[in-house]
């Protein structure tokens, strides 16, 4: 059997595959509930100080051409909750819980570091500075590389805990702002969020989003994805945690060997809630045929073709 | 109750009316524990298709590949209603409650049957409908609260808006098994009556919705129904709903209807302070509550909460719900 265990700063997984933020909320309402345990981790909903109550209805979710828009804009019970009825119930998942935290301010994100540095059962903190669908912090965190660095060193001063700040693909430079954030004491880079993204009815002449725009996810973004992750892996010492419409085993293959230490599935899991397992097996399945001891061995193995230097500087 | 997420086998299909699809299913994890009112998440595409579908992952990016391609099969899973339960384990529950089962007697008993009825609509649907006895549908269910089905007296008045008459057969069946009086207004065209995820264009091509075959059904359980067609009444099922209240005052009636949001909004005026509970459609993601995705804001008291139409609906008090802000 191939080693699939995985550290990401002082988090060790069993296996490399995450169940992404947003997606199963905070796993108890998972209809295959043993594929929970079997993961990496598992990422809970963004959690911020107070409760948010999301976008206004109409459509939150829309599906387009292999993907998916969502504008939920960050429904969640807020951090009290969080912490008296979500978390007790989600640690007995019996997996690394990664807690998201998304404030609109330096001060949220600091003060929620605090409330949770107490408590037991987290693993790490992923930093959701990349969410396309909140008026105030969310993206606008993380599309500069100063103002996520100052975050993530303001955040950093409060806990010992795995930070990864999460990031969004809408940035200029990607590169710099995972640059930023690792200069600043991020344990590792998760990315990318969902690209900012839009649809049409024809008849009506309206955004089928509620909210009128949205993030887009799902398979139709993973090529993009898988070059980001591929950018950062480049530009950071640290582990990189790569998402961006994983289906499949060969798909977080991919990013593995793009540089990706470890990976999420999001939207795949609304497809089928037993992909994720399946997508562990098959990187198994992968690592024994290709004869490799460690999935570590395989992490940023990519080979980029000769010629292809003469096409992109 | 967790969902159970399960694939069961496709036992028989038929296509009905104006492009509508009955598929029965033998459902071991899913139908016998599904009530009227709740719905059952549906991978559309078959295992070849979205094997198929994964190997062409990304490529809609480029352009030109995508004009060469047809369009990319469905990603996201599809809410359908539950439309019949039958077979051994229903009947066996049945008959712990001590209430007499009703069959449809063309269906074989041995299964634990699950029965759909959709309208083709689009990529999805049209996939599902392709599917042939023998072959295996991937669900995740019973999702949802159902209808809540008291011990009340009064009769039971079913509205219906185009294919939302399919979650009301389930409930026709259950009310009739608890000895309610029941009739059934079924409207079967209404220019507004867009489900979720339909093309407007497609939605207008429908200038019949063949919707004739459930007076059969309704028929077989001993519920009364009424076809409300605009060529045949020249009027809408909710016109036809309000003169059917007014002429029936004397009789105390609690409603249930599904339909589109604007019959739906129509339906609970009519309703006034009647007893009126209503099956609400959202496009979904998760379908169990997870994503917040589906959700529709609901009164509670003086407050107005967002609630998900897949947890904790699809079936809310009508008069809570705000539909105003609904589009």
């Amino acid at each position: 059997m191939p080693d699939l265990s995985v550290t990401i700063g002082g988090m060790t997984m069993a296996n490399p595959v995450m169940l992404a933020s947003g997606i199963i909320g905070y796993g108890l309402d998972y209809p295959d509930q043993g594929v929970l345990s079997r993961m990496g981790a598992v990422v809970l909903k963004s959690t911020t100080l107070q409760p948010r109550v999301g976008n206004e209805p109409g459509a939150r979710v829309v599906e387009t051409p292999a993907g998916m828009l969502n504008s939920i804009g960050l429904e969640n019970p807020g951090v009290q909750e969080l912490i008296s009825k979500k978390l007790p119930e989600a640690r007995r998942l019996g997996t690394n819980l990664v807690a998201s935290l998304a404030g609109e301010s330096e001060e949220e994100f600091e003060a929620l570091v605090k409330m949770l540095e107490p408590e037991p059962g987290i693993a790490a903190i992923e930093l959701n500075i990349s969410c396309p669908n909140v008026k105030a912090g969310g993206m606008a965190f993380g599309l500069d590389p100063q103002v996520a660095g100052g975050l993530v060193r303001r955040v950093r001063q409060h806990t010992r805990r795995t930070l990864i700040p999460k990031l969004t693909p809408n940035a200029a430079d990607l590169p710099a702002v995972a640059r930023a954030c690792e200069e600043a004491g991020a344990d590792a880079i998760a990315l990318i969020n969902t690209f900012s993204g839009m649809a049409i009815d024809v008849r009506s002449r309206r955004p089928k989003l509620g909210a009128n725009f949205g993030g887009l996810s799902g398979p139709a973004i993973k090529p993009a994805a898988l070059l980001r992750v591929y950018q950062v892996a480049q530009a950071v010492q640290v582990p990189v945690v790569g998402m961006g419409g994983i289906w499949d085993a060969e798909d977080a293959l991919e990013f593995i060997i793009a540089g990706a230490s470890a990976v999420e599935v999001g939207t795949a899991v609304f497809v089928d809630p037993r992909r994720p397992l399946d997508i562990v097996h098959g990187i198994s399945a992968f690592l024994a045929d290709e004869k490799i001891a460690s999935v570590r061995e395989l992490v940023g193995t990519v080979r980029l073709n000769e010629a292809g230097e003469k096409c992109f500087p | 109750m967790r969902p159970a997420h399960e694939r069961t086998l496709v036992i028989h299909k038929e296509r009905v009316g104006n492009n509508h699809v009955r598929l029965l299913l033998d459902s071991r994890s899913v139908a016998p524990w599904a009530r009227p009112g709740q719905f059952v998440h549906v991978l559309c595409p078959s295992e070849s298709q979205l094997q198929w579908m994964a190997k062409q992952k990304g490529r809609v990016l480029l352009a030109g590949e995508m004009l060469a391609q047809t369009a990319p099969l469905p990603l996201l899973r599809r809410p359908l209603s539950v439309y019949r339960l039958c077979g051994q384990q229903y009947m066996a529950r049945r008959l712990r409650e001590q209430v007499a089962p009703v069959e449809a007697p063309a269906y074989p008993r041995q299964c634990n049957g699950l029965e759909l009825l959709f309208r083709v609509v689009g990529p999805g649907t049209q996939a599902l409908a392709d599917r042939n006895p023998g072959e295996t549908v991937d669900l995740l269910g019973p999702l949802g609260n159902g209808f809540t089905i008291g011990p009340s007296t009064e009769q039971a008045l079913l509205v219906a808006g185009g294919i939302g008459v399919a979650p009301l057969l389930a409930l026709a069946q259950e009310l009739r098994l608890r000895g309610r009086q029941v009739t059934a207004l079924v409207g079967a065209l209404d220019s507004k009556s867009i489900p979720m995820g339909v093309d407007p264009q497609v939605d207008r091509s429908f200038s019949d919705l063949g919707l004739e075959f459930m007076l059969r059904e309704f028929d077989q359980i001993g519920v009364r129904s009424v076809l409300v067609s605009e060529q045949e009444h020249g009027m809408l099922v909710t016109e036809y709903l309000g003169r059917f209240l007014e002429e029936n005052r004397g009789t105390r009636y609690e409603l249930f209807a599904c339909g589109p949001k604007g019959m739906l909004a129509e339906v609970t005026r009519l309703a006034g302070r009647r007893p009126c509970q209503v099956l609400l459609e959202e496009r979904m993601a998760c379908g169990v509550g997870a994503c917040r995705g589906c959700v529709v804001k609901v009164r509670n008291g003086r407050k107005a909460h967002f609630r998900s139409v897949c947890k904790e609906g699809p079936v809310f008090r009508a008069q809570d719900v705000i539909w105003d802000e609904l589009d």
